[in-house]
């Protein structure tokens, strides 16, 4: 087991912005670069009994990482890099490591604004929590709306999202409002293996379990007014956040790729910090086949958020007879991937890109006021509608926060907190819950997570997001 | 019982121990069993069905055979959608595994993705012990 003994200490960094902290390089010796974190006074008293700072400290190790390595707020314990850990290293020289992108490779979150308005919605409520609870598979059990043949699954991993609109699950309006469009064109369906297309192929249209979830929220605040007035968005006007990724083929293309990784390190005399850390250089054949491997999995969890998103609209179109086009998709964010970006292999494990105003890469809609970041609450919390900044592009990397971060393991939220009651208590605060199991309710009880108007704070403070609205939930769907 | 669960912060860890290297690799598929079930305790061997899979790996010791087996039986559960309870050992050394694993068929209550490095093997005063992190 990796020793505790190295615990961070308030002794062992200076604060250097008012919610920014860094760890100096001289820190340990094989430290290339200084490791900075987003935090609050807060936030810090818990952060200090974890291991999630030692895993920062160790990304700072590694071969070609540019400037500084970084975490959010939301920083807590993960595998190898931190959740919330956000390292560029320079591409050419640079090292890419599975460790950095995590098992749920492009586990995203998207958003979509239904033009519905609260009073509405409730009259049929029921109604359209049933239809989606049924059309989206949540959990483990039930096969998604796209059945396909494992020749067709790989079309579906090397176009993304742009194959998935070609067979009628979205429009291309979609596309634009995706991140990389949807696609990201590394991908090669050939070093994804049977194994993980096997894994994977009846999952195209599926929620899984765990903290993902299909929430309906209601606009419960406006911070920016120009820019909501901009996007049409009104108080209590009704919207969709579906957060899921690459389900069983992304966790066995982790699994696999580990491996091949951990066989890589001694081939390249690589050297890391904790072997959680297994990379191989971006350059070599290894690396390049799990940078393949890895964006075929992101395109197949672009797919997976297209496919639940046409099943919502079809939902949406059955119960209150609106148009499809009427429920508009306002972003889609990845969570967990290593994408080149300049000069760089940018690694965001539980970490958001927030470009800001200008930045060629964001829709034209969006381009003079920044990429929509969105950042979700736990279950029962408020979510964030939030937009990239200058300031992020020039701190980090262009990056934000991913979400609440969990502070209590399951195992005690489970103890801890009853599904039953937890369901009980939501539904009394007008939130309706359909889910397929108790246990997993109470796994995901708001305790168990960090406070979202926190994080939400720390990076608007901070300059790296700006707020535009809040979100409440009043149905949940999730496994 | 053969395996524990232990307090971990945001993955599942599971502990297992035996007199034997095989016995701690059962303790530890028992171990996956309890958790995907939901049940506290394993589910009885009896439950196993007829049908068996084989599993024959190499690795470079004990650690990396047992996190190549674990991740073999997470991929069956999830392509057969089966819970294993039971195995037969027809080979265990520290660099290769040949073993045949039975299943039932079940609804999962919960989900893992993968075993992972952050995991250890050691032999102890009683036998052998091992600690599996599992990313859920």
């Amino acid at each position: 087991m990796c020793s505790i003994s190295n615990m961070i200490q308030k002794k062992d960094f200076k604060q250097i912005g008012k919610y920014l902290y860094e760890i100096p390089k001289n820190f340990r010796d094989d430290m290339k670069a200084p490791a900075r974190f987003y935090s609050s006074p807060a936030f810090l008293e818990k952060l200090l009994g974890e291991r999630a700072l030692e895993q920062l400290v160790n990304t700072a190790t590694l071969d070609g990482v540019y400037k500084y390595a970084l975490a959010m707020p939301d920083i807590h314990e993960g595998y190898g890099f931190p959740i919330g850990g956000v390292v560029a290293l320079d591409k050419t020289k640079g090292l890419i490591s599975p460790g950095g992108v995590g098992y749920d490779i492009n586990c995203g979150v998207r958003l979509l604004k239904t033009g519905l308005f609260l009073e509405e919605f409730n009259s049929k409520k029921r109604e359209l929590m049933e239809e989606v609870f049924k059309t989206v598979p949540a959990g483990l059990a039930g096969k998604g709306a796209a059945r396909i043949s494992l020749e067709e699954l790989d079309k579906f991993l090397e176009w993304g999202a742009e194959y998935a609109v070609e067979k009628g699950f979205g429009t291309a309006k979609d596309l634009e409002n995706t991140e990389e469009n949807g696609r990201l064109k590394t991908a090669d369906a050939g070093k994804v293996s049977d194994r993980a297309k096997k894994r994977g192929k009846d999952q195209l249209g599926t929620l899984g379990s765990g903290n993902h979830f299909l929430e309906i929220q209601r606009v419960a605040g406006i911070f920016d007014k120009k820019v909501a007035d901009r996007l049409n968005i009104q108080p209590d006007e009704v919207f969709v956040m579906i957060h899921t990724g690459s389900r069983g083929l992304g966790h066995q293309v982790a699994t696999d790729y580990i491996e091949i990784m951990r066989a890589a390190m001694k081939k390249y005399n690589i050297k890391i910090a904790d072997p959680e850390l297994v990379s191989a250089p971006l350059n070599s054949k290894e690396g390049q086949d799990y940078f393949k491997a890895m964006s075929a999995a992101a395109n197949f969890a672009w797919v997976n958020r297209q496919v639940i998103t046409e099943m919502t609209r079809r939902a949406f179109n059955r119960v209150f007879g609106i148009p499809k086009e009427q429920v508009v998709l306002i972003y889609d964010v990845a969570h967990n991937m290593a994408k080149i970006e300049g000069n760089l292999i940018v690694h965001r494990k539980g970490a958001t890109r927030a470009f800001g105003p200008g930045n060629p890469n964001i829709p034209l809609i969006y381009r003079d006021i920044g990429q929509p970041a969105i950042l979700p609450g736990s279950m029962g919390t408020a979510s964030y509608l939030m937009l990239g900044t200058k300031k992020a592009e020039e701190e980090t990397f262009g990056s934000t926060a991913h979400g609440a971060g969990r502070v209590l393991s399951r195992h005690k939220a489970k103890r801890m907190v009853k599904g039953e009651e937890l369901r009980k208590e939501l539904e009394k605060e007008g939130i309706a819950i359909f889910s397929t199991s108790n246990v997993g309710l109470a796994e995901e009880a708001p305790i168990a997570y960090k406070n979202i108007e926190e994080v939400a704070n720390i990076t608007a403070s901070a300059g790296i997001a700006k707020k535009v609205i809040q979100l409440r939930p009043i149905g949940v769907v999730k496994g | 019982m053969k395996f524990e669960f232990l307090e971990h912060p945001s993955d599942l860890l599971i502990k297992a121990a035996g007199k034997t290297e095989k016995e701690v690799f059962k303790g530890m598929m028992q171990g996956v069993a309890a958790y995907l079930s939901g049940e506290v305790e394993t589910k009885p061997e009896a439950l196993a069905e007829e049908q068996s899979y084989i599993i024959e790996i190499e690795g470079d010791g004990y650690l990396n055979l047992l996190i190549k087996f674990l991740n073999e039986i997470l991929y069956l559960t999830e392509t057969e959608r089966k819970i294993f309870t039971k195995v037969d050992f027809e080979e265990l050394a520290e660099i290769s595994l040949k073993a045949k694993v039975y299943g039932y068929k079940s609804e999962f209550v919960e989900q893992i993705k993968g075993a992972t490095y952050r995991s250890s093997f050691e032999k102890t005063p009683k036998g052998f012990e091992a600690r599996v992190v599992f990313d859920i």
